[in-house]
């Protein structure tokens, strides 16, 4: 009965006009952003920071999640007309979707990755329904050395988010704790780090992310340099055949589940859980000399995984405050924002917050189709913006953004300062995701590690002695070194016992 | 071994030292007592024991003889664009939100995107008029006005 009651509460919450207005800018937007050359949703979110604060947290973040999920959309456009992931996950859809352009089928490659994303989103929306619930029930039993367990759980598994250098991120993780500790100290009053600066309120989440995100963003495409050719500027025909249903339909569903269970684990992204259902695909096609091709299964595979992931990663997030990727560092610095605190009290204490984002999911994937395919056209002709009109603009909203926060013209040099350090991190293969984790969780970090260390007059072995909190340090301790085991075992296993 | 590395590892290590160093200023306490300088010495240690493994780590690898730039890199537009994100953010409050926006749009149009001066014009007026609509008209935003309120008023 609950189940329905909370559906209920959910849908009479997007049902208002200002939830429901904004589920439809979110996912316009993101699916905009996703199709524009060099505008990621990450930075696009970044940039709509400030605007959560004159929202409600509940509106903000349907038209956060709405951004989010209409990007993975709107990237699959530019992977199948250009051949270039819109989006980082987009790149397996590549791999078939352009092919398919090239062969004169990118009507039905657009149109499956569409239906792929909406029956993925729809059977990841129930999930996320399904399992949230009762993993924030059982979270419900975590106290300050579980919290920090399990924070450490976190920061480890930003090493697997890492496309590079593990040791790296945590380097950068370590040092978004850091930064994280900036401003006055919440137990002592005390000051810290600040040298006379505008700095005792702490660096602001907004401009750090905007510069790391937005000035960064912009500055290494205006390195690359971006000129696009798009292969097949009229798309047709967007309705797939039954034969392409029939080739495509396992491959969606099978494609939802992966995604979901990746994007449950803490540090699964889009781009694991779609590669794993393309090579799925490959493997169990009767064809797979096709894929790569132009093999239709090759597209509604992943890109139903990577909708599927999106989703899933609120879960995560929602239940135990662990962000799973930057945006939903992002989203976590929105709810912050907002005054609410993701974790496992927060469907306990905001259902009508928790059950109206999750309408809005369904809803906004409904939009989406609707967007999607008889607007096709319209995005199409979007593709072919040039960089050099969108990036003055990224920039201003970057800075304007930054100082209408407190209308202090400090943090702009904040958002500026950090967009160089974001640019010169790129150079040097520093990933910026795990520093803002690190940045975003440092205050439950540093609150949960203080406050078991007062609780157990200064002895670390409390991280040791309860079981929740032991469970999470030995997953955090393997986490840490099986990198390190498996390159050994590599190791052995190339030169034998010699 | 690889420059990069070796070079990111070192800044990270001196800026672990600064910040242990900081740590300390602020007073660590003990674990029993915990004071404002124990957490970030705890998060500098960790950076400074990291930037020993990348600079380990660096000194293994072989140099991959990547070079700072890319070979089409615009490094005068890249400069050019943080320069007038400098000028933005010192100008703001002085010039005022209007002027600001006039000369960034212009300035990063015609010089960073290379566009015709016409065209450098036109963007500049369009982006201003929306901008100035959405933040001024629709949002009631108060915006800085800078020296010119008093030349005018």
């Amino acid at each position: 009965m609950d189940f329905f009651h909370n559906i209920y509460l959910g849908f009479s919450v997007l049902a208002q006009p200002m939830n429901f207005l904004f589920c439809f800018i979110g996912v316009v937007l993101g699916t905009l952003i996703g199709v524009l050359p060099g505008l990621g949703p990450a930075a696009t979110i970044a940039l709509l920071l400030p605007l959560t604060f004159k929202l409600s947290p509940v509106t903000s973040i349907i038209m956060i999640a709405g951004i989010y999920y209409g990007a993975k959309y709107g990237g699959s456009t530019t992977s199948i007309l250009l051949n270039i992931p819109g989006e980082a996950d987009s790149v397996a859809t590549c791999l078939d979707g352009y092919q398919m352009a090239r062969k004169g089928r990118a009507g039905p490659a657009l149109g499956i990755a569409a239906f792929g994303s909406f029956i993925a989103g729809t059977i990841s929306t129930l999930g996320l329904m399904l399992v949230a619930p009762p993993l924030a029930r059982f979270a419900l039993k975590f106290g300050p050395p579980e919290i920090f367990a399990l924070m450490m759980v976190s920061l480890t598994l930003v090493t697997y988010l890492a496309q590079g250098s593990q040791i790296k991120a945590l380097a950068m993780a370590s040092l978004g704790v850091f930064l994280g500790t900036i401003g006055e100290d919440h137990f002592t009053g005390v000051s810290r780090f600040v040298y006379g600066s505008s700095l005792l309120g702490g660096l602001g989440i907004v401009p750090v992310i905007m510069g790391l995100f937005g000035v960064t963003e912009v500055v290494v495409n205006l390195e690359a340099g971006l000129k696009r050719e798009i292969f097949q500027k009229r798309v047709s025909n967007l309705l797939p055949t039954k034969k392409d249903w029939r080739d495509s339909i396992g491959a969606i569903i099978r494609g939802s589940f992966i995604g979901f269970f990746v994007g449950l684990l803490p540090g699964g992204g889009g781009i694991a859980s779609t590669f794993a259902s393309y090579s799925i695909e490959k493997r169990v096609s009767k064809n797979p000399e096709e894929f790569g091709k132009g093999a239709i299964a090759g597209v509604a595979g992943p890109e139903a995984a990577n909708n599927a992931t999106s989703t899933a990663n609120f879960i995560p997030l929602m239940t135990l405050g662990i962000p799973t990727n930057s945006i939903m560092a992002i989203i976590l610095a929105a709810l912050l924002i907002g005054g609410l605190q993701p974790g496992p009290l927060l469907i306990q204490k905001n259902p009508q917050f928790f059950w109206g984002v999750i309408a809005s999911m369904y809803v906004g994937n409904v939009m989406l189709v609707i967007l999607n395919l008889p607007l096709i056209g319209v995005w199409v002709r979007f593709l072919s913006t040039p960089y050099s009109y969108l990036f003055p603009l990224i920039l201003f909203f970057c800075l304007f953004g930054a100082y209408t926060l407190d209308n202090n013209p400090f943090d702009m040099w904040i958002a500026i300062f950090f967009g160089f350090v974001g640019f010169i991190m790129r150079k040097f293969a520093y990933e910026p995701a795990p520093l803002v984790m690190g940045f975003v969780l440092s205050g439950l970090i540093e609150g949960s590690f203080i406050r078991s260390l007062l609780g157990s007059q200064g002895g670390f072995l409390i991280f040791f002695t309860r079981p929740i909190s032991l469970t999470l340090m030995i997953l955090a301790l393997f986490l840490l070194l099986y990198p390190l085991l498996q390159r050994k075992a590599l190791f052995r296993g190339r030169f034998g016992d010699d | 071994m690889q420059r990069a590395d070796f070079i990111s590892g070192l800044f990270l290590f001196g800026l672990a030292i600064f910040i242990c160093f900081g740590a300390l200023r602020l007073d660590v306490g003990t674990p029993q007592a915990p004071a404002p300088g124990f957490f970030p010495f705890v998060s500098g240690l960790a950076v400074g024991v990291l930037s020993v493994l990348i600079w380990v780590g660096g000194r293994k690898r072989r140099a991959a003889g990547n070079r700072f730039w890319l070979p089409q890199a615009d490094k005068k537009g890249i400069v050019l664009a943080f320069g007038l994100l400098a000028f933005y953010a010192l100008f703001l409050e002085i010039l005022g939100f209007l002027a600001t926006n006039v000369l960034f749009f212009l300035l990063i149009t015609k010089y960073a995107c290379h566009l015709r001066w016409i065209k450098a014009i036109v963007f500049t007026a369009l982006c201003t008029i929306g901008i100035q609509l959405v933040f001024k008209t629709l949002f009631n935003t108060p915006l800085p006005e800078g020296v010119f309120r008093t030349l005018i008023f």
